[in-house]
C-alpha cells in the first residue's frame, strides 16, 4: 500500500520557493552584469541553472539536498581558498597589488614632473569656442618690469660706498641736493633704508654733499673703476616699496633715481592642443590685473565644475614650450572664488607599448619589465617605477621562507612555539581534566556543584573569557594588585608564553574533564576488578589499563584539539597580540603561532606581504591537513565511507 | 564520626575538585566583583565586595558610545539567522552524504573534511575583496552590512556543520528509512516526514553549538563590520576596552559578564546534549 503521496500543498511550495530563489539570484545577476562584476555574474547564472536543474527536474536526486550548501560552500569558502592557495605563487605585497595593466596606466599618470622653475598660474576654468566639454584655461603670466616710479621725481646725488668695513656689504650715501625729497640724506643697503639728518654726515664742502657717515667707507677710485660694470645693476631700497638705481658717475658721485618693479600680464588661453597669447585688449581683468574673462573664453559655472572635474583633473593643457611640457590642473577653485591652481609639468615617463619599456625622456633612464613585478632601470638596477604589479614568481616565496634569514628566523621560532604550544596545551588540558575526572568518577558529596562551577570555564563564550585574563593579567591588572606582585604577566617573553598556556588551561581543561569522565564510565568496571583479584594495586590498574583503554579511545579528540590549537588564533591574537615583539619593530612576537604571525603579515603591518602569507598557509594547511587525515584514519571515521 | 572517616577516604578528590572550582570560577568571580564595584580600576585590592552598585551596568544601557544592546540585538540576529539557516541548509547535505547513495560521494566527503582544514582567517582578503565587490551592486548584502556578514558565515559553517550532522544521521538507524521507502516514500519525503522528525533533538543541539561558536566569532566580523551601530557584541566588547583595560574595566566587566550570562543559562541547562555533540568530534572555537 502507497502511504506517501504526492501532496499538492508540498508542491505548491516548493514552486513557490524556486521561483523565488531563481527570481533573487537572477535580480543580483542582472546587477552584478551592470556594475561590471562578470565573474560574479556567471557565478550567479551557475546558481539559477542549478537551482532549476535539481529542483524542476527529477535527473539527480542528491543534487536537491545538496544544492543549497554546495552555492554557499563554493562562494564563500573554496573560491577564496583558491584564491588565496593561488597567491602563495604570486609576489604580492604592497607595492605589487595590481595587475599589470593598472600598474602602467598609474606609472604612466604618475609619471610627470614640474618644470625646472615650479612655473604655475592661477587661471580661470572654462571652455573654448562654443564645445562645453572642451576644457581651457585662462590664464595670466605675471612678468616683473622696472621703471620710474610713478609720481617720485626726486634724485639724489649718492656716494658708493660699503659698510663695517666689509665690502661686500655695499650701501650708498645720498643726498636731496636739489631739495624735492623730504629726506635730506639717507643711507641705503639692497635691504634697508635709514633716513640721516645732517647731523649724523660728512659734508663735501664745495656741492654740500654727504660724503661720510659712521659705518660706511666710500669705495676709492681705484675700487671704483674696477666694479664699474656692474654699478648699473644694483638696487638700493628706497623707503619700503621702491629701489635706488644708480646712473653714471659724475666727479665720483653717482645720479640716484626712484625705481620701483611692477607686475606685467601677459595673456593666453590654453586648450589641449594649442596655447594661445591674447592681447590685453581682449580680456576683462580684475583688481590686480588678472584676466577674469575673455573673448571665446566661456567660464565654467559651479555646477559644470562639478560635473567635469574627473576631466579637469585628467586634463593635459598645452604649455608655451611644445610638448613634454603641459599645464595640469592642480586644485579646482575653492567655493567663492574664481582661479583654481595650475602648474606647468614635464611628462618625463612615457610608455613604449611596443617595447613594454617606460622611458624617461629627460634622463634617458630606460626602464624594462624586470619578470618580479616591476619595471626596472636597465643601467641602475636599484631604481625602479612605482607602482609594480602582482607578478608570479613560481615558488620563490617559498623559497624565501626558507634562504631568506629575515624570514626563516623568526618564522622558525614561531613554527618552535606553534608545535610547543599545541602541545603543551593539549598535555595540561588533558592531564588537569583526567585528574579531575578521575577524582570525580565516585559519587561523592557534592559533586555536582563542583562539576557545574568546574564547567564554567567551558560555557562562558571564550572570547569574553580571554578578553577578561587580558584585563586580569594586565601590569595594573587584578592578580598583580591582589597578589602584591609586579609581573610583566604579557610583555616579558617567558611570562607571556606561561600566561597563553595557563589561560589556554583554564579554557580547555572542562572539556577534556567532560570527554574523560564519559570515557571512564564507558571503560567496562569489570576489567579493573580481575585486575584487582590478580594483585594489582590500584596504581598499576590505572597505568597498565584504565589509561592505555582512555589514550586509546581519546586519541582521535587529542589530535583534533592539537589541530585546533595549532590554529588557535583568538587566544594568542586577543591575549598577547603575538608579543611581546621579538626585537623593536619585528613582525613576530614571542607567542606567536604561524596563524597569527601570516595575519600579521597580511594585514597588520605596514609592508603588507599577501604572497608570503599565501605560502606561509598553504605549509599550515599541508601540516594541519596531514594532522587530521591521520587522527581521523585512527578514529575510522573514513571507515563508513559508502 | 562516620563522615570524618568518609570524607579522608574520598579526600583527595574533595581536594581536586576544590583546587579545580576554585581555579576555574576566580576570575569569573574577580569579574562579577568588579562589575558591582563603584570603581573603575583595573586593580583589585581585594576579594571581599566592599561596596554594590549598579553604576557599571546603567553606563551600558545610557552611554551612547557604547550601545550595549544594539550589539546584543546585532549579534543575537547573525548568530540566530546563522546557525537556523546553516542546520536548514546543512541537514540536507548531511542527510544526502549518510543515506543516499550517488557518485563521488567519498571524494566528496574528503573534499569536505579537506577544506574544513584550511584556516579561515586567511582567506579574509579573498573575502573582503568579494564582498567589497557585492557591496557595488547589491548594497544590501556586501561589505559592512549585517546581511553580507551571514552569508560569509553560512558559507563558512558548512563545512563542520554538514560533518557533525552526518555523525548524527549515521546514528539513526536505518530499517526506518527503508519501512518508509518501501510505503513508497520518495527521498524528499523519507528527509522531511521521517527524518527530520526524528532528528530535530540533534539539530537542535547543532544549531546551538552553531550558535555558540558564531557569538565567538571575532576576526571576520571586526574586519567586516567596522561602524559602530553595526558590531556584534564581541568585537564592540574587544573595541571599549582597545587594549585599555584600565580605562573602561567597570563597565567593561558588566557587558562581558551581561554578554555571557545567557549563554552560560542554555549551556546549563542543555549540557546532556551539547556534551554528546562533543563526543561527535567537534571541538568548540
Amino acid at each position: 500500500m502507497r502511504i506517501f503521496k504526492g501532496n499538492i500543498y508540498a508542491v505548491i511550495a516548493k514552486l513557490i520557493f524556486v521561483t523565488l530563489a531563481m527570481s533573487i539570484l537572477g535580480y543580483l545577476m542582472l546587477a552584478a552584469f551592470g556594475t561590471g562584476d562578470t565573474n560574479i555574474a556567471i557565478f550567479l547564472a551557475v546558481c539559477i541553472l542549478m537551482v532549476a536543474f535539481a529542483y524542476l527536474t527529477n535527473i539527480s536526486i542528491p543534487l536537491k539536498f545538496f544544492a543549497p550548501g554546495i552555492m554557499f560552500l563554493i562562494a564563500f569558502v573554496i573560491v577564496p581558498m583558491v584564491f588565496t592557495l593561488s597567491m602563495s605563487v604570486f609576489k604580492y605585497q604592497t607595492g605589487n597589488m595590481l595587475s599589470k595593466e593598472q600598474a602602467i596606466s598609474t606609472i604612466d599618470q604618475q609619471g610627470v614632473t614640474s618644470d625646472e622653475n615650479e612655473t604655475a598660474y592661477d587661471v580661470v576654468l572654462g571652455y573654448y569656442g562654443d564645445k562645453a566639454s572642451s576644457i581651457a584655461i585662462l590664464g595670466s603670466e605675471e612678468q616683473q618690469v622696472e621703471g620710474a616710479a610713478p609720481g617720485v621725481t626726486a634724485k639724489f646725488d649718492t656716494v658708493l660706498g660699503y659698510l663695517d668695513g666689509d665690502k661686500t656689504k655695499l650701501a650708498v650715501l645720498a643726498t636731496d641736493t636739489w631739495g624735492d625729497s623730504q629726506y635730506a640724506f639717507f643711507l641705503a643697503s639692497p635691504t634697508t633704508f635709514t633716513p640721516l639728518t645732517d647731523a649724523d654726515v660728512t659734508l663735501e664742502e664745495v656741492n654740500y654733499t654727504a660724503i661720510s657717515t659712521n659705518g660706511f667707507t666710500r669705495f676709492s677710485k681705484a675700487e671704483l673703476s674696477a666694479m664699474i660694470e656692474s654699478i648699473p645693476g644694483l638696487k638700493f631700497k628706497y623707503e619700503t616699496r621702491y629701489f635706488l638705481k644708480l646712473g653714471a658717475p659724475i666727479k665720483g658721485f653717482f645720479e640716484g633715481s626712484v625705481n620701483q618693479s611692477m607686475s606685467v600680464y601677459t595673456y593666453f588661453i590654453s586648450t589641449k592642443d594649442k596655447f594661445r597669447i591674447v592681447p590685453a585688449a581682449d580680456v576683462v581683468k580684475d583688481g590686480s590685473g588678472m584676466a577674469i574673462k575673455a573673448k571665446n573664453f566661456t567660464k565654467f559655472t559651479s555646477s559644470q565644475i562639478a560635473k567635469y572635474s574627473e576631466e579637469i583633473g585628467k586634463a593635459h593643457l598645452a604649455y608655451k614650450k611644445p610638448a613634454p611640457y603641459f599645464i595640469g590642473i592642480e586644485t579646482l577653485p575653492s567655493p567663492g572664488t574664481s582661479f583654481a591652481y595650475s602648474i606647468v609639468q614635464i611628462k618625463n615617463i612615457q610608455y613604449d607599448k611596443k617595447a613594454d619599456t617606460f622611458t624617461n625622456v629627460l634622463s634617458g633612464d630606460v626602464y624594462k619589465d624586470d619578470g618580479k613585478g616591476n619595471f626596472r632601470n636597465i643601467k641602475e638596477t636599484k631604481d625602479y617605477l612605482d607602482p609594480g604589479w602582482r607578478q608570479g614568481v613560481w615558488f620563490e616565496n617559498f623559497a624565501s621562507l626558507l634562504s631568506d634569514t629575515r624570514i626563516r628566523d623568526p618564522l622558525i621560532q614561531v613554527f618552535i612555539w606553534t608545535i610547543a604550544f599545541a602541545f603543551l596545551t593539549v598535555m595540561t588540558q588533558f592531564a588537569l581534566g583526567l585528574l579531575v575526572a578521575i577524582a570525580m568518577d565516585k559519587k561523592i558529596r557534592g559533586r555536582g556543584i563542583y562539576r557545574s562551577l568546574m564547567i564554567l570555564p567551558y560555557a562562558m563564550p571564550s572570547i569574553m573569557s580571554i578578553l577578561i585574563w587580558g584585563g586580569m593579567l594586565d601590569t595594573n591588572g587584578a592578580i598583580n594588585s591582589l597578589f602584591n606582585l609586579d609581573v610583566q604577566w604579557l610583555q616579558d617573553p617567558w611570562m607571556a608564553k606561561i600566561s597563553v598556556l595557563l589561560v589556554n588551561l583554564w579554557l580547555g581543561f572542562p572539556y577534556f574533564y567532560l570527554i574523560a569522565a564519559g570515557s571512564l564510565q564507558a571503560i567496562p568496571k569489570e576489567l579493573a576488578e580481575s585486575a584487582g583479584i590478580d594483585g594489582a594495586n590500584p596504581r598499576q590498574i590505572f597505568r597498565l589499563i584504565t589509561l592505555p583503554l582512555l589514550l586509546r579511545m581519546l586519541t582521535p579528540l587529542l589530535v583534533a584539539s592539537f589541530a585546533f590549537n595549532f590554529n588557535n588564533f583568538n587566544i594568542i591574537y586577543l591575549l598577547t597580540g603575538g608579543g611581546p615583539s621579538f626585537e623593536f619593530g619585528s613582525v613576530a612576537g614571542a607567542t606567536d603561532i604561524l596563524i597569527s604571525y601570516t595575519y600579521k603579515l597580511a594585514f597588520d603591518t605596514t609592508i603588507q606581504n599577501y604572497g608570503l602569507a599565501s605560502a606561509i598557509s598553504v605549509v599550515i594547511f599541508i601540516i594541519v591537513a596531514g594532522m587530521s587525515m591521520y587522527g581521523i584514519r585512527k578514529s575510522k571515521v573514513l571507515d563508513d565511507f559508502a | 564520626m562516620i563522615i570524618l572517616r568518609w570524607f579522608q577516604q574520598n579526600s583527595w578528590r574533595h581536594f581536586v575538585g576544590l583546587f579545580g572550582t576554585i581555579f576555574a570560577i576566580f576570575p569569573l568571580y574577580l569579574v562579577v566583583l568588579a562589575s558591582f564595584s563603584p570603581s573603575q580600576s583595573l586593580q583589585s585590592t581585594s576579594f571581599i565586595p566592599k561596596a554594590f552598585v549598579l553604576d557599571n551596568f546603567t553606563m551600558l544601557f545610557t552611554d551612547p558610545t557604547v550601545p550595549f544592546l544594539l550589539w546584543m540585538k546585532n549579534s543575537a540576529l547573525i548568530a540566530g539567522a546563522v546557525s537556523l539557516l546553516s542546520v536548514f541548509i546543512g541537514a540536507a547535505s548531511a542527510f544526502a552524504f549518510s543515506r543516499l547513495r550517488f557518485k563521488g560521494k567519498r571524494v566528496g566527503l574528503q573534499a569536505l573534511l579537506l577544506v574544513q582544514m584550511f584556516p579561515s582567517v586567511l582567506a579574509l582578503s579573498a573575502i573582503y575583496v568579494i564582498m567589497e565587490r557585492v557591496f557595488v551592486f547589491a548594497p544590501e548584502w556586501g561589505l559592512g552590512t549585517l546581511g553580507g556578514l551571514v552569508l560569509v558565515y553560512l558559507g563558512g559553517s558548512m563545512g563542520v556543520n554538514i560533518w557533525l550532522m552526518k555523525g548524527f544521521v549515521d546514528s539513526i538507524p536505518l530499517e526506518l528509512d527503508e519501512a518508509a521507502k518501501v510505503d513508497g516514500a520518495s527521498a524528499m519525503q523519507t528527509y522531511w516526514q521521517i527524518f527530520v522528525p526524528l532528528a530535530m533533538p540533534i539539530l537542535s543541539v547543532v544549531t546551538l553549538l552553531s550558535f555558540i561558536g558564531l557569538f565567538n566569532e571575532f576576526i571576520l566580523a571586526r574586519m567586516f563590520l567596522p561602524e559602530t551601530e553595526n558590531r556584534t557584541i564581541a568585537v564592540g566588547l574587544q573595541g571599549f576596552i582597545g587594549g585599555q583595560y584600565s580605562a573602561n574595566w567597570g563597565p567593561f566587566a558588566a557587558g562581558s559578564l551581561l554578554a555571557s550570562v545567557p549563554i552560560i543559562i542554555v549551556f546549563m541547562t542543555l549540557q546532556r546534549y551539547i556534551i554528546g555533540g562533543l563526543t561527535a568530534g567537534s571541538v568548540k572555537g
